[in-house]
């Protein structure tokens, strides 16, 4: 057995199997719940990438500016924008650095997820592999393929669930966009916002089932997070959403920041790079 | 700088594709269905099942093909993933025969019958183009009815003269155990843990077990007592005439390989590598045996001589003493290459043990004497027959030209977005 399946993906199936069998036989909420637990387990690196996003958020009207006033030397501009990012402390690949440090995480509670619903005789037999050699494990399988309308081994009949997924990511998507970004950074952006929910959505037609249960927890856990952290983000200028962010956003002369915008160390260091700007302009 | 800033884009497009295609193969890396049919001896004939979905029928003693039948499904369709295993063929269950029949049981949802003298065939059930669940167990006959279950937890009884359906017995989980046999009792196992007892002739429930583990193997059956192996890692003893528990035996892992009786010893291997020599009676364990490396054991050993010839995951076979639980020579290496494996249950005629070979993608029947250990027979499955003449329908929208068509908008797409985005 490779590394990967011992340190990685035979702990994620016992603990999927085991959560099936205290959970009233049902993989369908085990999934849930283990999605639950890597989120958690992963939670500090989520909040870093998470502030790093806000933090780009904020000094986007600076980048803005920077833009109207460099428009026609693009170099003097892209070296203006690194000096902003150097002053605020940030690292542009702030945001993807976490991500990428989740990735074998999310491909590990994926294989788990396929190896352990044992569809065909041959992946049922091949369980026995990677169970551990406890008794409550062995109790639950085979493990119970329904939940819901699903068959969990099986992709969705009615087609709900790549709809959700889809869904899903492209709210998630949409709360990150960042404004005032040049044109190839705003396509990028419109790439990401329709491409990434449009090949999930489209994957998930194929998937088994408790997989794309896996993707909708997981999309759902992220913007509820991602809402604590930044707000509604782009997601504000989708009519619908326009009030629901005004309300939040902090009266003229109010001192109190909304609850929903919270000051994180990334934030208070672009904060402090700012008004260090500010001071020297004022001193030159 | 207008081509910079469409090389950003285009590497993002990239970056994406290359994810989908990794996520797309990730996602299907669940095992395609290939089978794992043991030998079926009668008389001067070996049957047995290949991994294309075909079955054979070889000459005892030289293997020569007597005739080979492909056991032709309808297509269900299905894409990406999901399309080799919808579509296959794969035999998992042992043929069965009786009065000149053989009957055979495929992955695909569908039952054969066929002449065994020359392969005619007789009824297939479901007719037409319909097709059951996925059929992993094997057939078997009793009382004029040819018994199976499928995925969807159904046991059916058919005649076995014509192929009608008389009569469907649910359960609630996939049934893939071949069912035992006596007196016109079928004893059909669950992989919702229970053990049914059916009246062959109407299906009518006789008793039905306490739940326990899920159950893949086929029963043994003494006169008093049907003894399964569990998912749970637990040997089972019913009593046979009203389905109580007598006893239970708790092993290391699955035992997935069905129990052989031997006097009065139940003989049981499981995915641990170990086989045990179980009272059949008390349930005290007589003997246990590791196998050298504790390889997995999932392949339903057979008694050949008074010894018990089992074959395991590396592709080896050991004839075992009964008595002493102890091995009577060297293990008899079936292959030559590393991918060497025996899944489907062994069958023995005389001296001679007969296992199905997996070796890399090619599968082998073999055969060995267990006296001198010497190879008796070795014949690949390859059948040597004409092509369909049958011509599997795809019965689903979502073909590979859609798929090509849903990727072929996708680019569009973000050729519009990509234009729309981008000022003058």
């Amino acid at each position: 057995m490779s590394i990967w399946d011992t340190l990685l993906v035979r702990p994620m199936m016992n603990v999927l199997v085991l959560l099936t069998n205290y959970l009233a036989d049902n993989f369908g909420i085990a999934v849930i719940v283990l999605t639950v637990i890597v989120r958690l387990v992963t939670l500090p690196l989520t909040m870093k990438q998470l502030h790093a996003t806000k933090a780009m958020q904020s000094l986007s009207p600076k980048i803005k500016q920077l833009q109207k006033t460099y428009e026609k030397d693009k170099q003097k501009l892209q070296e203006e924008t690194m000096k902003l990012y150097r002053e605020a402390g940030m690292n542009p690949l702030g945001c993807v650095l976490p991500m990428i440090i989740q990735f074998p995480i999310w491909i590990a509670l994926y294989n788990s997820i396929l190896k352990t619903l044992g569809a065909t005789p041959e992946d049922l037999l091949g369980l026995s592999r990677y169970l551990y050699g406890w008794t409550s494990v062995h109790q639950a399988i085979p493990l119970n393929e329904q939940f819901l309308w699903l068959n969990l081994s099986a992709p969705d009949p009615i087609y709900i669930l790549p709809v959700l997924v889809a869904l899903s990511m492209w709210v998630q998507q949409k709360m990150t966009t960042t404004e005032g970004t040049d044109p190839s950074q705003a396509q990028m952006n419109t790439m990401m916002l329709w491409m990434m929910p449009i090949m999930f959505g489209f994957l998930t037609l194929q998937f088994p089932a408790g997989l794309a249960v896996y993707w909708v927890a997981y999309n759902i856990i992220g913007i509820f997070m991602q809402y604590f952290v930044t707000g509604w983000g782009g997601l504000a200028t989708v009519p619908g959403f326009k009030q629901m962010a005004k309300r939040q956003q902090p009266q003229p002369g109010s001192k109190v920041l909304p609850a929903t915008v919270k000051q994180s160390p990334t934030q208070k260091k672009v904060e402090s790079g700012q008004k260090l700007r500010r001071d020297k302009r004022k001193d030159s | 700088m207008q081509q910079k800033r469409k090389k950003a884009p285009i590497a993002l497009f990239t970056l994406l594709a290359v994810s989908g295609l990794f996520l797309f193969v990730i996602g299907c890396t669940g095992t395609a269905p290939v089978g794992w049919s043991g030998p079926l001896i009668d008389k001067q004939t070996l049957y047995i099942g290949d991994q294309k979905g075909e079955l054979l029928a070889l000459n005892l003693e030289n293997g020569n093909q007597r005739w080979a039948k492909e056991l032709v499904g309808p297509s269900k369709g299905g894409f990406g993933c999901f399309a080799p295993a919808q579509s296959s063929s794969a035999i998992y269950g042992t043929p069965a025969i009786s009065d000149g029949i053989v009957y055979s049981a495929s992955y695909n949802g569908k039952v054969y019958a066929f002449d065994a003298s020359d392969g005619a065939q007789k009824w297939v059930y479901p007719p037409d183009k319909k097709a059951l669940k996925p059929i992993v167990s094997g057939p078997v006959v009793a009382s004029g009815i040819v018994a199976f279950g499928d995925t969807d937890g159904k046991i059916y009884g058919l005649s076995a003269a014509d192929g009608t359906e008389k009569w469907v017995f649910p359960t609630q989980g996939k049934a893939w155990a071949t069912p035992a046999t006596q007196n016109g009792i079928l004893y059909v196992p669950s992989l919702d843990g229970h053990v049914y007892a059916l009246k062959a002739s109407d299906g009518s429930p006789v008793w039905t077990s306490n739940r326990v583990g899920g159950i893949a193997a086929r029963p043994a059956l003494s006169a008093t007592t049907v003894y399964v192996g569990s998912l749970d890692n637990k040997l089972y003893a019913f009593d046979k005439a009203t389905g109580n528990m007598k006893w239970v035996f708790p092993g290391g892992n699955f035992f997935w390989a069905g129990p052989v009786l031997n006097d009065s010893l139940v003989i049981a291997a499981n995915t641990e590598g170990k086989v045990y020599g179980i009272n059949a009676e008390t349930g005290q364990q007589a003997w246990v045996w590791a196998s050298p490396g504790q390889t997995s054991i999932s392949s339903t050993p057979t008694i050949v001589n008074g010894l018990v010839a089992v074959g395991s995951l590396d592709g080896k076979i050991n004839i075992i003493d009964t008595a002493k639980g102890q091995p009577v020579r060297d293990s008899i290496a079936t292959g030559t290459t590393g991918e060497t494996s025996i899944k489907g249950p062994l069958a023995s005629r005389g001296n001679t043990v007969y296992a199905r070979v997996e070796s890399g993608k090619r599968a082998f029947v073999i055969g060995y004497d267990v006296t001198t250990g010497s190879q008796v027979m070795s014949k690949e499955l390859i059948a040597a027959i004409a092509p369909a003449s049958e011509t599997p329908e795809s019965t689903s929208f979502l073909n590979w030209q859609t798929i090509l068509l849903i990727f072929a908008l996708m680019v569009i797409a973000f050729l519009l977005v990509s234009r729309r985005s981008v000022k003058p």
